[in-house]
């Protein structure tokens, strides 16, 4: 089920009336919607997998009793089940036919031509995200930040609590287990703050994303034929396309979550305000960002160990979380690329200068230094988008150069209606997201406003035909 | 809760008669910048029809070419019933080729109604909307609340549509070869099609209906029915109608754009040819 499809529209109130009216006196009941509510929710979409997260779901809670042994070797033993049998459903269902066509490649170029077995499953949705709820589950009790959980219900909420079970944010089991395992209050400020989150959300994906892909699609599907300077502005809008589409899910999830009394960790924080990459990964995807700092880059040495392994240790974690996005050598680079600018200010010390603040936060408007700080790592960060998107690295490539050797001087001729258009609506996420930087969870939108916000959101969901699903359904 | 649930129910309302209001006040205005204007300004020939008629006939100093790629029967019929209360002398050049009646129920029951609906959706009666409404109830009702805001008038006549990678007669890329087109198939309600042109040229036994068939692929030819020239027969028994047909003419692979449409070079044959014809026609029936 999408959040920007009618199904949802329904199944939304009805669980929200169950859950507070009907379930509402014991918390055991109260999980068990929701429990079964996700699986429904998951299940409308494909119910062949349903299996495979009931399994996932199943074996993390048994390793999680075998990992809180006081037996270290056995805890040991245990965590690298769980590891295994979640990077396992992973290496089968995503990455498996990636290999072995490399594999192939590899053989054919010493000459020796094989025929690999592919598989050719359709990815399972969300696969990326629960299998890192429960790794993040066992990991933490083993750490010992986290006792087991007594109940299957309520560790089977944690796992596939609907509004994150299938582009996240990632959550951590010492974040949300905790709520979940005590009684929730209905609050009418964190709900009201729910529904504003959810239409922002909305409008950045109906609105806004939907609208954008259709020229990012036509620029990458076209890119030999259209002139470099279409090419660019299809780059930015790309840019724009995957943060309003992600960042819409995260906000309908995070306000959805809301309206049942919880409360999810933050996954993008304004990120095209960064002032250098070592801040924009801190405002991107933070909870993937996170989470592959707490379960690799710390257990992997983090900065203890010297320069040297901090460099190796940062290249690791940016080519997996590349990699983790999709089996592709584009993601790869794109990764690698992000890798090689967060270089510098590693060796420098300098990735840590901007960790707290958000820019211009007691200002009106940034200093001309947080501008050209700001436009320099936005266009970095837009670069990198060209392998991100790309189907190949060929098409990357061929798509860079087509930049350079064919860029048109005269703008106005070159940009279409609809890219003017375009550049509208991102005008709208800029000013808008300039306004709320300072607390992302707390929109202050004015009465009027949220009223003609909401009218154009039905209006858009209305009007496009295509269903259009979140570009992190795919991951 | 009680506050949240009053508040929200009080917002849903506020949005909901929002939104109503818009839409009818959209409808008023555009009823008067679409397609009256360009249908009062002096042309006298108007072309409807699909994508085949709107890749081979130009805009002359007498033409307009109104036709639009996908376009049914059904709203072939809408669009000249709207033409002819603008310009009550015109005639109407309505596309009748083979797969008219079948393309016009799987284009009106699965893609291209929402294109089509949303263009003519303020000059439909209500008896049609219902009949949009019966055949495909999910899409029609999500058109009816969304009309296209963005566009004030949609002559798109003469415009290439074509479909670069189709080659000329590969009869697989084609619209009537839509996935799951022939789920959709039904007899009755193609039929309906029919006769709503029928009843429109009944209803204005002045106006001159010309039937025009454009150049098509082999393929096409070959899908000839014997229910179609039956439909055929019947309209041009009526004193008013008659036909012109192109798929006979042997144009060269060099004229078409596609499988099935012209290209710019095969545009200016074909307007060439139509232009004499209409005027055979003209003179031969008093018009």
């Amino acid at each position: 089920m999408l959040f920007n499809s009618f199904e949802f529209f329904l199944f939304l109130p009805v669980v929200f009336c169950l859950y507070w009216f009907v379930f509402n006196r014991s918390l055991k009941w109260q999980n068990t919607l929701i429990v079964a509510a996700s699986y429904f929710f998951y299940g409308w979409w494909s119910y062949e997998f349903l299996g495979l997260l009931c399994l996932s779901t199943v074996l993390d809670y048994c390793y999680g009793f075998g990992v809180a042994s006081a037996n270290r070797k056995r805890a040991r033993l245990f965590l690298w089940l769980s590891v295994i049998n979640n990077a396992g459903i992973l290496a089968i269902f995503k990455y498996y036919d990636f290999f072995a066509v490399q594999f192939q490649h590899a053989f054919a170029s010493i000459g020796i031509h094989t025929t690999p077995l592919l598989l050719n499953v359709a990815l399972p949705v969300g696969i990326s995200f629960y299998t890192f709820h429960g790794m993040s589950y066992v990991f933490d009790i083993y750490r010992k930040r986290q006792a087991p959980v007594n109940s299957i219900v309520d560790y089977a909420a944690f796992v596939g609590f609907f509004p994150l079970l299938v582009a996240g944010p990632i959550e951590r089991a010492n974040h949300l287990l905790p709520q979940i395992q005590h009684t929730r209050k209905f609050s009418y400020t964190q709900a009201a703050d729910g529904c504003r989150l959810i239409l922002w959300g909305m409008f950045k994906k109906v609105v806004i994303a939907d609208n954008l892909s259709g020229i990012v699609d036509l620029a990458f599907n076209n890119y030999g034929t259209s002139s470099g300077l279409t090419l660019v502005a299809a780059l930015i809008f790309f840019g724009f396309q995957i943060y309003c589409d992600f960042s819409g899910y995260s906000d309908i999830a995070i306000g959805t979550a809301k309206l049942f009394g919880f409360e999810l960790l933050s996954n993008f924080k304004f990120p095209y305000f960064s002032r250098d990459i070592s801040e924009y990964w801190r405002r991107w995807h933070l909870s993937l960002t996170s989470w592959f700092k707490d379960y690799l880059y710390i257990p992997l040495g983090g900065s203890r160990n010297g320069k040297l392994k901090a460099v190796r240790n940062t290249f690791i974690v940016f080519l997996v979380s590349g990699f983790w996005h999709g089996a592709n050598w584009t993601f790869i680079i794109w990764g690698g690329i992000h890798a090689c600018a967060f270089l510098p200010l590693l060796l420098l010390n300098r990735n840590r200068k901007y960790v707290n603040d958000v820019v211009a936060y007691d200002r009106r408007l940034p200093s001309l230094k947080e501008l050209w700080q700001m436009l320099s790592t936005f266009s970095f960060v837009t670069f990198a988008w060209i392998f991100f998107r790309s189907d190949s690295l060929s098409a990357a490539i061929g798509y860079a150069k087509r930049i350079v050797t064919s860029f048109y001087h005269n703008p106005l001729q070159s940009l279409s209606l609809g890219e003017y258009k375009a550049f509208f609506y991102i005008l709208i996420v800029v000013l808008a997201d300039w306004h709320f930087r300072r607390n992302e969870r707390q929109l202050k939108i004015h009465k009027i406003l949220l009223f003609i916000m909401s009218i154009i959101v039905i209006y858009f969901m209305l009007y496009n035909d295509a269903d259009n699903n979140f570009i992190y359904f795919t991951f | 809760m009680k506050r949240f649930l009053l508040k929200f129910a009080r917002y849903a309302v506020a949005i909901s008669l929002g939104y109503i209001v818009l839409i009818f006040s959209y409808s008023f205005l555009t009823r008067a910048l679409k397609l009256n204007p360009y249908s009062a300004r002096g042309k006298n020939v108007f072309v409807v029809g699909n994508s085949h008629s709107q890749c081979a006939i130009k805009d002359t100093l007498d033409i307009v070419n109104f036709a639009m790629g996908g376009e049914s029967v059904f709203f072939s019929a809408i669009k000249t019933r709207e033409i002819l209360k603008a310009n009550p002398k015109a005639i109407i050049c309505i596309e009748f080729y083979p797969l008219s009646i079948k393309s016009a129920y799987i284009n009106l029951a699965d893609h291209r109604l929402p294109k089509h609906y949303r263009n003519y959706m303020y000059y439909m009666t209500a008896e049609e909307h219902l009949f949009l409404l019966r055949n495909n109830p999910w899409k029609t009702a999500r058109v009816f609340l969304s009309p296209n805001f963005f566009s004030v008038f949609n002559k798109t006549g003469g415009a290439l549509t074509a479909n670069p990678k189709a080659k000329r007669n590969n009869s697989i890329v084609s619209e009537r070869r839509k996935p799951g087109a022939e789920k959709t198939w039904d007899d009755k309600t193609e039929m309906q099609n029919f006769y709503a042109l029928l009843d429109l040229i009944e209803a204005h036994p002045t106006n001159l209906f010309v039937l025009t068939r454009m150049p098509e692929s082999r393929q096409l030819k070959f899908e000839t029915t014997p229910k179609y020239l039956d439909c055929l027969n019947q309209l041009k028994q009526k004193p008013n109608v008659c036909q012109i047909d192109y798929s006979h003419i042997d144009f060269p692979d060099s004229d078409f754009a596609d499988a099935e449409h012209m290209n710019d070079k095969g545009q200016e044959k074909v307007t060439k040819l139509f232009v004499m014809d209409i005027e055979k026609i003209r003179a031969s029936k008093g018009f």
